[in-house]
């Protein structure tokens, strides 16, 4: 069965970049997809085309008739080639190499102290249907809207961000003992 | 007749540079994630127990430092910043959206970009929470109908950037957003002491 | 501590750079124009770019193009005469952000009664990344020339440039209330003209769409 890291299994923050560090380098690769692209980066985008590729494929009809997914599916071209796919695949590799090098590969789920994995799944669950749902209602998630909208200084941007932690503070109480 | 940046990639590289250099912007995204410890559901809902502001710093770092290079280039008429993409500003749906999001995060852990340095990095939290962003995903795409109203004109103001809106200088705006992230970060490390130190006081 | 100094040294970078960025501030319209003198100047003086009336005429009953007039002449003046479907576009409010109100995707043309004003636009909007932008050759004065008086071989001398004043005489203010603002499909003179538009595809402006 896989492992399973609690508490005592967190790892020591020198084994990461200090965060300015991170953010600063992060920064950087945000100025860059910016100047090489025009746009900046995107996480649920990529993952919205590829939900409304699947659908175009089992589903045509019912995609034609919603414009909202007639627009994810894609305009003209093949809803997969497209830069927010390509994207996902890079942070995919991106991820990936730095764990390995760092060894942090492991087939494991993550919890706090007090959640056992099997509701921590349920929890991940959960919280990626709100999230996936919220990013799509605000057209954005934190690295689409709040990072590349906010360097541009959008203004809807910005309003999404701080809305992000609103949320979330609003609702940490309440949950404290998942992570606590 | 353009500016340099941003660059036109299609038409110099052609569309197969233009995938490779996606692809290799989305690595660096994900490998610096990854180092920061974004692929750990835990540190990241630390932000908002206080006892570990990382997420905060990274991102307000991140986002002034893309920001003043941007500006600064612009500036130089070396990239045209009416060339770039600003996400629209849709009010109603992006705050409400963005509450939720927020919600979300701190039950399930992640957001999707984590999510996706979670999974390369085989974290099993990590693939469910991708799982219910994928329905959440396609759940929007069969609810929205329903309220496609709001969806579409909810404080739909187009592209409209903080210095625009404020009828002011990008400068005068980068010179308040670094000093709001100065004092975020200050207090923040201030935060993190006394919640650490709070939580090592209870048994 | 290590530590304690960089993020000082960081802390005054950045806000070194914001300061910065307020006093060097950013582009204008007029630094667009002048850091693109040179292409600006090359552009006009080719004429590729100053449509002949009866490029226009057509393009007028082309549906399938987007056609955008921009009219960038004085309210009186626009009053007194303008095509049917231009907009009164003066160039004393045309601005840095101008540009990013038009489509994209339409053809656009300026006009005035002869040029001046038309390039002065042409530069501002071109300096600001507009595409498919175009000009009337020879202004609402050789329009009014061809399509009011006949003139099917009338042309546009413009080594000698006129005043941007209305030659023709009109009895009182018109506004588009004239048979040459929308000349008939039909009966117009037929002109002979060098097609001069070539539709550029609007670049790259992503649907960056929910990141």
């Amino acid at each position: 069965m896989s492992s399973v890291s609690s508490d005592k299994a967190l790892p020591s923050a020198s084994r990461f970049w200090h965060p300015y560090v991170a953010g600063t380098l992060l920064g950087m690769v945000l100025f860059l997809t910016f100047a090489f692209t025009g746009h900046g980066l995107g996480a649920s985008g990529g993952l919205t085309r590829l939900i409304a590729a699947a659908q175009g494929q089992l589903a045509p009809e019912h995609v034609r008739l919603n414009p909202e997914l007639a627009n994810a599916a894609g305009g003209p071209g093949h809803p997969l080639n497209h830069w927010l796919v390509w994207m996902i695949a890079g942070v995919l590799l991106g991820g990936l190499t730095s764990g390995a090098a760092a060894r942090r590969l492991k087939l494991e789920t993550f919890t706090g102290p007090r959640l056992s994995p099997y509701w921590r799944w349920g929890t991940a669950l959960l919280g990626g249907l709100l999230v996936g749902f919220g990013a799509r209602l605000a057209r954005g998630c934190t690295s689409g809207q709040a990072l590349s909208g906010g360097a541009v200084l959008s203004l809807g941007s910005w309003a999404f961000m701080f809305a992000v932690f609103a949320g979330g503070y609003l609702v940490a109480y309440l949950v404290r003992r998942f992570w606590n | 007749m353009q500016t340099l940046l941003p660059l036109d990639v299609l038409g110099f590289l052609g569309p197969v540079g233009n995938v490779l250099i996606v692809i290799a912007l989305g690595f660096g995204f994900g490998f610096v994630l990854e180092r920061a410890g974004f692929g750990d559901a835990r540190k990241l809902a630390a932000q908002f127990y206080l006892h570990d502001m990382t997420v905060l710093k990274v991102m307000f770092t991140a986002i002034v430092v893309a920001m003043v290079l941007i500006l600064w280039s612009s500036a130089f008429q070396l990239l045209d910043f009416e060339r770039l993409w600003v996400n629209p500003t849709y009010l109603g749906p992006g705050v409400l959206g963005g509450l939720i999001l927020g919600m979300g995060f701190i039950i399930g852990g992640y957001c999707p970009g984590t999510a996706l340095v979670a999974v390369s990095t085989l974290k099993i939290d990590g693939a469910f929470f991708v799982l219910g962003v994928i329905g959440g995903l396609f759940a929007f795409g069969e609810v929205v109908p329903a309220f496609w109203q709001f969806y579409l004109g909810s404080g739909a103001l187009g592209r409209l950037t903080i210095p625009e809106w404020l009828g002011v200088d990008p400068g005068l705006i980068a010179v308040i957003v670094v000093a709001m992230a100065l004092i975020f970060f200050s207090a923040a490390e201030r935060i993190e002491v006394w919640a650490k130190a709070r939580k090592e006081g209870t048994p | 501590m290590k530590a304690r100094a960089w993020k000082l040294f960081g802390a005054i970078m950045l806000s070194a750079l914001a300061l910065g960025l307020m006093l060097i501030g950013q582009p204008s319209a007029e630094d667009r124009i002048a850091h693109w003198q040179d292409e600006l100047d090359q552009m006009l003086a080719s004429r590729a770019y100053h449509l002949d009336p009866g490029e226009l005429f057509t393009l007028m009953y082309d549906t399938k193009i987007k056609l955008v007039m921009l009219d960038v002449r004085d309210e009186w003046e626009y009053n007194l005469f303008h095509l049917v479907d231009a907009q009164h576009a003066p160039l004393s409010k045309l601005s840095a952000q101008s540009a990013r109100q038009l489509p994209d995707d339409a053809v656009t043309v300026l006009i005035t009664n002869d040029e001046q004003r038309a390039n002065q636009a042409f530069r501002l909007l071109k300096a600001q990344g507009l595409k498919n932008l175009y000009l009337l050759g020879g202004g609402l004065n050789l329009w009014l020339d061809i399509y009011a008086e006949g003139r099917i071989d009338a042309h546009y001398d413009y080594t000698k440039p006129g005043e941007d004043v209305l030659r023709h005489q009109l009895a009182a203010a018109v506004g588009e209330m004239h048979p040459a603002a929308r000349p008939e499909f039909a009966a117009a003179p037929q002109r002979e003209y060098e097609k001069k538009v070539v539709i550029e595809q609007p670049g790259p402006q992503v649907q960056g769409g929910c990141g």
